[in-house]
């Protein structure tokens, strides 16, 4: 059983935009999956249907191994937690707390347990002093901290986020890139959607493109050497990979790549 | 604009400390209804003076700086003035006795329900005013919509701001000629459609995180007898000046 | 467009108050959870609209938008506009709590009005369409004000300067602008998003698919 299983599926938006024009893929639970693609390439449109946001048009969306529909709905959106681009679409109480607390009370729970989760999300995105606070107030990284947390309340087992690098300051990517650690190694799957090859190639296992409502390509890592594919998808390659590229070498992370240097320029 | 003032001035004197303060949100809200409704049935000028009297010693003894009060009153006082002056001219015809009592009448009335509303409005967060809302047994959908409305109206707000320095920026100068009609109406139009997507948005992932139209809140405070008896005493005050009013001997 | 506490009598804001919840009752009518966030974000847009300066000449005007709400909204126009007024009157200390049934009637049944009116006119071009809306918006409200103010106390319309006439005075002047305003504003909308214009009807359609 894998984490999402697509088939074929097609959708087109109401004012006739064909945003997904026959896409297969296949998700393995744990894994930590980018869906790499330019503005439009059809990236939130195929997010929306892992939760059921959207209902497969033409196409099958298998999540968590079995076909949603109806009333089962609810459960789904129990376990997979989805991360929207604009936090502000998704921070819509008074408060912080009073936002997180939002999933955990649509769940049922009784207030003793929504509150226990809305301190340990806060406590986990180390946004406690935030609590009460109005959402409009808060800095982009403390606003998408905030629905992230919103998110983990709910304690799902799959996490979706859709561009969550975007607009973040270098140090904040980082904070970010460290938190989706610690989640992945709690046992979580994550598929995340972006246009930031630099990212997807320092944090993922497994990537695949997307280039207008189509599949180009699926693997790992090592497909973000081939320029030509890249290129088709209006993307560029990781800039570790664009600097060494002549060499024989292929840095993961900048790390790596000083070692090289050392080792081959300095000695 | 006095838009700029809204979120700043509504949560600034929220976290005080007073009588007024400590009243339980609900009970609150029910009791500064019951006065403003009783102080606009009253029919005599001196005992309207004396709700409004009544009206800005609650606000006072809430540690609301009367310099507070005061620039909310200046707002309406424009209206209020030029009413007093048609009236008390008789509207052009000669000078009124009536009409002046009229308008001082008014007056009364408008400047004690404001002064109620800016001390419900003021002497809590707006999270908890808005939490009281959904705590009283009103219909979830249109109680949500309006927690939606009163939540992303700082953001609608913001990009008032930035459009009307966009505007600055690119040297627009409003002149009352059809083309600039145009460019607002244009502008409130874009702004409109935006908020329109953002609400799909919105929705998306209200449902996201089980959102089924139901509304659930935090359990209430818990009233107890303090509560009860300022909303006695409130409650109590406003019949008093009613029944005087209406002439019944005390 | 809307008055204060204390200016109307008593049985005009009951009454007033009544009509208003009936019309209330009849624009949350088959509210579906999917409108919640519709309504509530409108409703903050186009209050925070009214708040744009114009400036014209000397003075300036602030839209009024009544045509507009009437026209994108629908039948769920009168609850925008209540949401509205009850955020200005909490959030902006204006008063106007007694008087909520009022001002909603005042710019909540002249917005269903233009609606219709703008829904019944499809076959002809959207400027002269979105212009009647806005005219429709600004007369009926100021009419509704006119005919409030009267009812409460004959001293508000005696002499020349009664305070019905400086309402007309201040008001009318408005309805051109507004007109305008409203036409090119829902020809924006019709070139970007046509399906705006008549929401309620366009959402009954697709559901009846």
């Amino acid at each position: 059983m894998n984490a999402l299983e697509i088939t074929d599926l097609h959708y087109t938006y109401p004012d006739g935009t064909k945003a997904l024009d026959g896409v297969s893929l296949t998700i393995p639970h744990y894994a930590r999956t980018v869906l790499l693609g330019a503005n439009g390439s059809g990236k939130s449109t195929l997010l929306l249907h892992t939760n059921g946001l959207l209902p497969p048009k033409r196409g099958r969306v298998q999540v968590l191994g079995q076909e949603w529909a109806g009333n089962d709905m609810r459960r789904l959106r129990e376990r997979v937690g989805m991360v929207f681009q604009d936090p502000d679409d998704q921070l819509f109480a008074t408060t912080v707390a009073d936002d997180v607390a939002f999933g955990p009370r649509n769940l049922g729970l009784d207030e003793s347990t929504v509150q226990e989760r809305v301190h340990q999300a806060l406590n986990e995105l180390e946004i406690l002093d935030l609590a009460h606070r109005p959402p409009h107030n808060l800095s982009l990284g403390q606003k998408k901290r905030a629905a992230i947390a919103g998110v983990l309340a709910m304690q799902p087992e799959m996490l979706v986020l859709d561009e969550p690098t975007a607009s973040l300051d270098p140090l904040a990517v980082r904070h970010l890139t460290t938190l989706l650690h610690t989640l992945h190694r709690q046992g979580r799957t994550i598929i995340l959607a972006t246009h930031n090859v630099d990212f997807a190639y320092q944090w993922a296992d497994q990537v695949i493109i997307l280039h207008r409502g189509q599949v180009l390509a699926s693997g790992d890592i090592t497909l973000l050497q081939d320029e030509a594919l890249l290129d088709k998808a209006s993307l560029e390659p990781p800039l570790l990979l664009q600097v060494f590229r002549d060499t024989p070498h292929r840095p993961r992370n900048t790390a790596e790549a000083n070692q090289i240097i050392r080792n081959t320029l300095l000695s | 604009m006095s838009t700029l003032h809204i979120q700043q001035e509504v949560d600034t004197y929220a976290g005080l400390d007073s009588w007024m303060h400590r009243w339980e949100p609900r009970l609150k809200i029910g009791a500064g209804l019951v006065f403003v409704v009783g102080g606009v049935l009253l029919q005599s000028p001196l005992l309207a003076a004396v709700a409004l009297g009544i009206a800005v010693a609650a606000a006072v003894s809430s540690r609301l700086p009367l310099s507070f009060l005061i620039t909310r009153w200046l707002w309406v006082l424009p209206f209020l003035a030029i009413m007093a002056l048609s009236l008390s001219m008789g509207g052009g015809l000669g000078a009124s006795g009536e009409g002046l009592t009229l308008a001082f009448l008014v007056s009364m009335k408008a400047l004690t329900a404001l002064t109620i509303m800016i001390t419900l409005v003021g002497t809590q967060p707006l999270s908890a005013l808005m939490n009281a809302f959904t705590q009283m047994r009103l219909p979830h959908l249109p109680v949500m919509a309006l927690l939606l409305a009163c939540r992303y109206l700082f953001c609608f707000r913001d990009e008032l701001q930035v459009r009307q320095r966009a505007f600055a920026a690119r040297a627009f100068q409003p002149k009352p000629n059809r083309r600039t009609v145009s460019v607002y109406g244009e502008t409130t139009a874009s702004m409109l459609l935006g908020a329109l997507d953002r609400s799909e948005q919105v929705h998306r992932a209200m449902v996201a995180r089980g959102f089924d139209g139901r509304l659930r809140t935090s359990p209430p405070r818990a009233i107890n007898y303090t509560d009860l008896a300022k909303g006695v005493f409130s409650v109590a005050s406003v019949t008093l000046l009613l029944l005087v009013d209406r002439g019944f001997p005390i | 467009m809307h008055i204060a506490d204390g200016v109307l009598g008593t049985p005009v804001v009951a009454a007033a108050a009544v009509v208003a919840a009936g019309t209330l009752v009849y624009a949350a009518r088959g509210m579906k959870s999917e409108d919640v966030p519709r309504v509530g974000l409108l409703a903050a847009a186009f209050f925070v609209s009214s708040l744009f300066r114009i400036p014209m000449g000397i003075t300036s005007v602030h839209p009024v938008l009544i045509g507009l709400t009437g026209v994108m909204l629908g039948r769920r126009a009168p609850l925008a506009i209540f949401l509205g007024l009850l955020l200005q009157a909490m959030l902006f200390g204006h008063g106007g709590l007694t008087t909520l049934g009022v001002n909603t009637l005042i710019m909540g049944l002249p917005a269903l009005f233009a609606g219709w009116a703008f829904a019944a006119t499809r076959r002809y071009p959207v400027l002269p369409r979105g212009f009647m809306a806005g005219v429709v918006g600004v007369i009926g409200g100021t009419l509704l004000v006119v005919a409030f103010l009267s009812l409460s106390s004959e001293m508000y319309s005696q002499g020349p300067f009664s305070l019905i006439n400086l309402v007309l005075l201040t008001h009318l002047p408005i309805v051109i602008i507004e007109g305008f305003l409203t036409g090119f504003a829902a020809r924006l909308l019709y070139r970007t998003r046509p399906e705006v214009l008549g929401i309620e009807e366009q959402r009954r359609e697709n559901r009846a698919e």
